[in-house]
């Protein structure tokens, strides 16, 4: 078998991709899925290793079953995946957390000492949780500023929607071209920042 | 289990990767992963690469062509592989419910007819 997929970048396999290419699918899954998992699992150290990997095929399929969605124009292939795993992992922990807050409200009295924000507490918000301070650390040792550092950690968890990223940085009175603008300028700026610190940056690449 | 050992395996129910055709196949004829891959000609390390390939266009001119670029980018027999692929297809079809009818028509008496 010829490793196409190794000498091409992402990028190529997509396109390959949008032209029908039955083995694209194929290679673009040898290319990404370890790369992947083991970039999220970085972002989220204590999260399941499992749930990491379901969130990196959940990434995966979706851009299998809708390749279009992907505009190189816009950024790396490899930032996009990122991006949505990392979205569909966080909202995978906070539905596992409210879930269990719930289930723990109701089987377990407090004095069982199986209380959330304790050590003791196998708790799917403690990953996200610790994904945020580290994100933080990592935004503190570059000189972000704590708004920076709030879109960073929030960049992270994979959140692109405009005005969570506008509502951070007190843009809402402005108008939603000049918010577009102004969020992807502090984006830039923070990948910068970040770079120039030494920081790891799966974002830029 | 690799990483794409455990999406092969995941995406077996879905027609999209020639996994669910693969799949049906390998059922249809009790065959396990060691087994499929001996009759398909591939080396067992690449048959999860190969299931996560999508599977071949059903228009013929497609479908032949989609077929041998699979089989000529893993370095497989081509009439091999049609034959898994036509007989995942024909039980996938067989196990797909039949479209139910728009409605149910039933004669009625005209009013002053006699009833046999």
């Amino acid at each position: 078998m010829s490793p196409f997929f190794e000498s091409e970048t992402w990028e190529q396999i997509h396109a390959r991709l949008l032209q029908d290419d039955p083995v694209a699918s194929s290679d673009l899954a040898r290319a990404c899925l370890e790369p992947l998992r083991n970039a999220l699992q970085r972002r989220f150290p204590r999260c399941d290793p499992d749930l990491v990997q379901q969130a990196v095929h959940d990434a995966y399929l979706e851009i299998i079953r809708k390749p279009h969605l992907f505009n190189p124009q816009r950024g790396s292939l490899r930032g996009y995946l990122l991006r949505a795993a990392a979205c569909d992992l966080a909202n995978a922990l906070r539905r596992e957390a409210r879930h269990h807050c719930r289930h723990i409200s109701v089987e377990l009295p407090a004095v069982a000492g199986n209380l959330l924000g304790r050590e003791d507490e196998p708790s799917f918000s403690l990953c996200l949780a610790e994904a945020r301070q580290q994100a933080e650390q990592r935004a503190a040792r570059a000189g972000l500023s704590p708004q920076e550092a709030r879109c960073w950690s929030l960049m992270q968890e994979g959140q692109y929607r405009n005005e969570v990223f506008a509502a951070v940085l007190g843009l809402e009175d402005l108008h939603p071209d000049e918010q577009i603008r102004e969020v992807k300028r502090t984006k830039d700026r923070i990948k910068i920042r970040l770079k120039r610190a030494g920081e790891e940056c799966d974002d830029c690449t | 289990m690799t990483a794409l050992e455990a999406l092969a395996r995941r995406v077996e129910d879905d027609s999209t990767f020639l996994a669910c055709l693969l799949a049906h196949f390998a059922r249809s004829e009790r065959l396990d992963d060691a087994a499929l891959a001996e009759r398909l000609g591939c080396p067992p390390d690449q048959l999860a690469a190969l299931r996560l390939c999508r599977s071949p266009r059903p228009e013929p001119n497609h479908f032949r062509a989609d077929v041998a670029r699979i089989a000529g980018h893993f370095g497989l027999d081509v009439n091999r592989l049609l034959e898994a692929i036509r007989r995942g297809q024909v039980l996938l079809a067989l196990q797909s419910p039949l479209p139910r009818p728009a409605g149910l028509l039933a004669a009625r008496d005209r009013p002053g007819e006699d009833r046999p």
